[in-house]
């Protein structure tokens, strides 16, 4: 298709359309075309019309979205529950990420050490993970059972309460339960993560410090963290943003309550959306969400760029 | 007939200009090697050649046609990879059918082409492996088989050696030569070892820095390079060079003064020099004789002493520059005493301070020597 | 890694190891083992550690009443199908951003990975109506489409980089050879992409798998509900008082899908860290 009789052979300059590489970028774009429409139409278009949404007034009593500019804006700015769930989600977000990150990093160096039965230990670690939420919350509801729950009854045999704790009706309980379930479900990806980490480490390194006196404690501080400094900084950035987009276990465990205890940003959109069908306040509330995450996603993302 | 030219041709990547602007000559049949060290763009060139690079500017013709936008499939060319590039996922058997398969050649012809292939490279065995379960000389050979099968007028080879031990190196490197002239196509070979290149070459083409520096036959970039560059880089050892200060010069002499007052004349064109001006002399490490014997001496402090058993190598170095000397391996040389070699005056070359080569004069009889 | 020489390092050693283990694994015991107690057993103040008599009662009604089966073919059709789609196009795309040169190419990239961005619930918010209009609310394959929002972007970025690494004389040679890029794309590029496609269509299963959200708002009819869901609400309600059945239907939905990763689980691993962190 490129072909140039011989007659005007070193008269035809490569033009753009006819050139070597026109045929690739045009395979480029077209394989692109499956994916980039399901991204427009499935994630992108969505996206965009929702956060339009959070100019209408557009409920279940409206027939048609009606503009009324800023004052759904107005309106959840000035509404104490908002700001309130939105503390709720800090919470939430901060508390689970730190100690998933803690635990995570602790089983991975005990992973990371040869011992016999390892294999076992590892294999067993991401049954957490692929349990589907609603199974994980059932789990932790019925260990965490105010009345019969497994974990009263350790707690009351070893004399740390006199009495059963109600954690899913109790406020900072509740908190504590759905914390505690999700960071046992991200233990298994975060020991992933960290393992590779420790994986590409360095081992003479390890040893050389040996020689030079140091213990299994001052090897952790001075050699394994600083190695895994890069690794906390997106693992954190990326626990941090599925925990803010985070629904299924909170919903499943607690419904957002009792009260308004576990109402994080996703399950206060959900209910606004689905249970108020109040669609314009739910996307007013979406974009203090979208603005939320977003640092988050912009140092991800650059990070995942820094080396292109 | 596949004869290849390249008419000025020029890459750029962004503002960067990589090769500026390259003509070449290539004939049907000649084994052609690009040498260079790394980063001078000779595999830039052959993939452009290929068409797998795009060309910037300028244009490439193979045989008749003006192919610069022609896809590598309609090239009638074949190439060797560095890496061998075999499909890990297929046999030896697949992997050389490949390319006839895709293109929908009938069946009876792929298996006669490869069966034909794997007589000559003696693959017979090893058809149903995979590339995991073969030698490093065994890739190679599967690499080879798969662009004989396809029968193409241009072979092209990057830097196919390169992974190989030097044992095997060596090996490859005459079945290669044998297997050029076995069939008799035009081949085009990347390396950056200038052994590989003077031993299989018809005919060599040396780039530094996105240039041709010299083209010619492997004898005649030994005996007349066109500049130091070429002069070191062709050899090996490396060619030594000595600093020199011109006395006087005119169309047939240049009359210089070595480092330890010796008056040297050399029979050279030299009318582009003046009385002051600093040159080059050039002289191979092989050229020099122990002892006095020869036109002119020099003594030095032993350095190091190499022995190879056939020959010995002594590194020393005159006014600052090294120097390196091919010696009798019979004698006795210890370290840092002193020695004493020579040279004749017919084994050297002048370079200027630009780095030019002085031709030498037109009116000298001899002709294979550099500057007589 | 530790030198575990002196006791104390060792205990210190144990002593973490069973205490995070006890962490991860205890629950999953106790679901199991809750699963087989009886009533009885079940509903004392003092729980036992081991069922007493293996009482098989809640796996039967878990299975006879209600429609756990029928909810777990869903689950499976729809997360099983979600994924290889999701896959099929995340490996398309991932190979454009690798191996090809345009303009357009990065701005496209960090388009689809800033969809990070965007908050599952607040895209279900224009999703729901758009399934509605176009009569695929409350069907398997809208609930297969919309599963696309949560796994492409860090698909594509995962088979991206799975590419990046793959050598591009392999595929020079192909054109070489003569091949086009459709046929360099499925007889070399994906044969040799396999593990990484599976990784992939593991992980996006993992997302649709795990997934309640989307299940729960967009299925209505009990023909087509899914697992999570279905768990949800017939054990979650007023007098949820069912946990034994609730723990053994878990167990029984949970079974398949823990079978398949024990089987793939090393490449598992491996594969979706290299993804998502350099």
């Amino acid at each position: 298709m490129d072909m140039v009789s011989t007659q005007d052979q070193g008269l035809k300059k490569p033009t753009k359309e006819r050139s070597l590489k026109a045929g690739d970028r045009r395979f480029a774009y077209l394989i692109l075309v499956p994916a980039m429409t399901a991204f427009m139409v499935m994630v992108f278009y969505p996206f965009v019309d929702a956060m339009s949404m959070s100019f209408f007034q557009f409920t279940i009593y409206d027939m048609e979205p009606i503009f009324i500019g800023f004052d759904n804006f107005v309106t959840i700015l000035s509404d104490p529950y908002v700001l309130a769930s939105w503390v709720t989600t800090a919470i939430f977000v901060v508390g689970t990420t730190v100690l998933t990150m803690t635990l995570g990093l602790a089983w991975a160096l005990l992973m990371h050490q040869d011992f016999q039965g390892r294999a076992v230990f590892r294999t067993m670690t991401l049954l957490p993970w692929i349990l589907p939420s609603t199974v994980s919350a059932f789990v932790w509801a019925w260990m965490l059972n105010g009345k019969y729950g497994v974990v009263n009854a350790m707690l009351l045999g070893a004399g740390i309460t006199d009495e059963s704790i109600q954690f899913l009706s109790d406020d900072i309980g509740a908190m504590m339960a759905i914390i505690l379930t999700r960071t046992w479900i991200s233990i298994p990806l975060f020991m992933s993560f960290f393992l590779a980490g420790l994986q590409s480490m360095d081992f003479q390194q390890i040893e050389a410090a040996r020689l030079d006196g140091a213990g299994n404690l001052t090897i952790v501080r001075r050699l394994i963290i600083p190695h895994l400094g890069p690794v906390f900084l997106v693992t954190g950035a990326l626990g941090m943003i599925g925990n803010l987009q985070q629904f299924d276990i909170i919903y499943a465990l607690t419904g957002g309550g009792p009260i308004r205890s576990t109402t994080v940003l996703s399950i206060e959109v959900f209910k606004q959306a689905f249970e108020n069908w109040d669609l314009g306040m739910a996307s007013t509330i979406g974009v203090l969400w979208v603005f939320t995450l977003m640092p988050l996603v912009v140092f991800y993302l650059r990070s995942l760029f820094k080396e292109d | 007939m596949a004869d290849v030219k390249l008419e000025k041709v020029v890459k750029r990547y962004g503002k960067v200009e990589t090769i500026h602007g390259v003509d070449l000559d290539i004939k049907h049949g000649e084994f052609v090697v690009f040498v260079g060290p790394s980063g001078c763009g000779k595999s830039t060139l052959l993939r452009m050649i290929a068409g797998l690079e795009e060309v910037t500017e300028g244009e490439v013709y193979i045989g008749n046609n003006q192919v610069t936008n022609w896809q590598p499939s309609k090239r009638e060319i074949a190439m060797v990879f560095q890496s061998y590039a075999l499909y890990p996922h297929m046999t030896v058997l697949e992997n050389m059918s490949f390319g006839l398969e895709v293109t929908g050649q009938p069946k009876d012809l792929i298996e006669q082409r490869v069966s034909e292939a794997s007589r000559i490279l003696k693959l017979g065995d090893l058809l149903d492996r995979k590339p995991k379960e073969l030698s490093g000389g065994q890739r190679q050979r599967v690499a080879i088989g798969r662009t004989i099968v396809r029968q193409p007028e241009i072979f092209l080879f990057d830097e196919p050696l390169s992974n190989l031990d030097a044992e095997l190196r060596v090996q490859m490197r005459i079945e290669i030569s044998k297997l050029h002239e076995q069939l008799g196509n035009t081949m085009i070979y990347v390396t950056h070892d200038q052994v590989e290149a003077m031993t299989m070459a018809d005919k060599i083409v040396v780039l530094r820095d996105g240039n041709i520096e010299q083209v010619g036959t492997p004898l005649e970039l030994y005996h007349q390079p066109v500049n130091k560059f070429v002069a070191g880089f062709i050899g090996s050892p490396k060619m030594n060079f000595l600093p020199v200060t011109v006395l006087s010069a005119n169309s047939e002499q240049v009359n210089v003064l070595l480092h330890d007052g010796q008056k040297l004349s050399l029979s050279c064109d030299g009318r582009t020099v003046n009385e002051g001006d600093k040159l080059s002399l050039g002289i191979r490490p092989e050229h020099f004789f122990s002892g006095s014997e020869a036109d002119i001496s020099l003594t030095v402090d032993v350095d190091v002493v190499e022995q190879l058993g056939g020959t010995t190598y002594v590194y020393s170095d005159i006014d600052g520059q090294p120097v390196t000397i091919e010696a009798d391996s019979d004698l006795e040389l210890v370290k840092g005493e002193p020695m004493t070699f020579s040279f004749h005056l017919s084994r050297c070359h002048l370079f200027t301070a630009d780095d030019r080569r002085l031709e030498v004069a037109l009116s000298t009889p001899v002709k294979e020597e550099a500057c007589a | 890694m530790f030198e575990l020489r002196s006791w104390q390092a060792k205990a210190g050693f144990i002593a973490l190891l069973l205490l995070i283990a006890f962490f991860l694994f205890f629950p999953v015991y106790w679901a199991l083992s809750s699963a087989f107690k009886g009533n009885g057993e079940l509903y004392q103040l003092e729980p036992t550690m081991f069922p007493s008599d293996f009482y098989l009662g809640h796996f039967l009604t878990a299975i006879s009443e209600g429609n756990l089966l029928l909810q777990l073919k869903n689950s499976l059709l729809t997360s099983t199908s979600s994924a290889l789609l999701n896959a099929a196009l995340a490996s398309l795309a991932g190979y454009s951003f690798a191996k090809f040169e345009y303009p357009a190419k990065k701005p496209l990239m960090l388009l689809i990975l800033s969809a990070q961005m965007f908050p599952f619930g607040v895209l279900l918010i224009s999703i729901y109506p758009m399934l509605q209009a176009v009569n695929l609310l409350d069907t398997k394959l809208g609930l297969t489409i919309s599963y696309i929002v949560f796994a492409l972007p860090v698909s594509t970025y995962m088979m991206y980089s799975y590419f990046k690494q793959l050598p591009n004389e392999l595929i020079e040679a192909a054109k070489v050879d003569g091949a086009s890029n459709i046929k360099i794309f499925y007889r070399i590029v994906m044969p040799i992409s396999f593990p990484a496609f599976i990784t992939v269509t593991l992980y996006a299963f993992m997302w649709s798998w795990n997934d309640l959200l989307y299940s729960m708002t967009l299925i209505t009819s009990e023909e087509n509900r899914t697992v999570g869901p279905g768990l949800l609400l017939r054990y979650i309600n007023e007098n949820n008082s069912d946990w034994g059945g609730a723990m053994a239907a878990s167990f029984l939905a949970a079974a398949p899908v823990v079978f398949v990763f024990a089987l793939l689980q090393k490449q598992f691993i491996g594969g979706v860290t290299s993804g998502a962190v350099k």
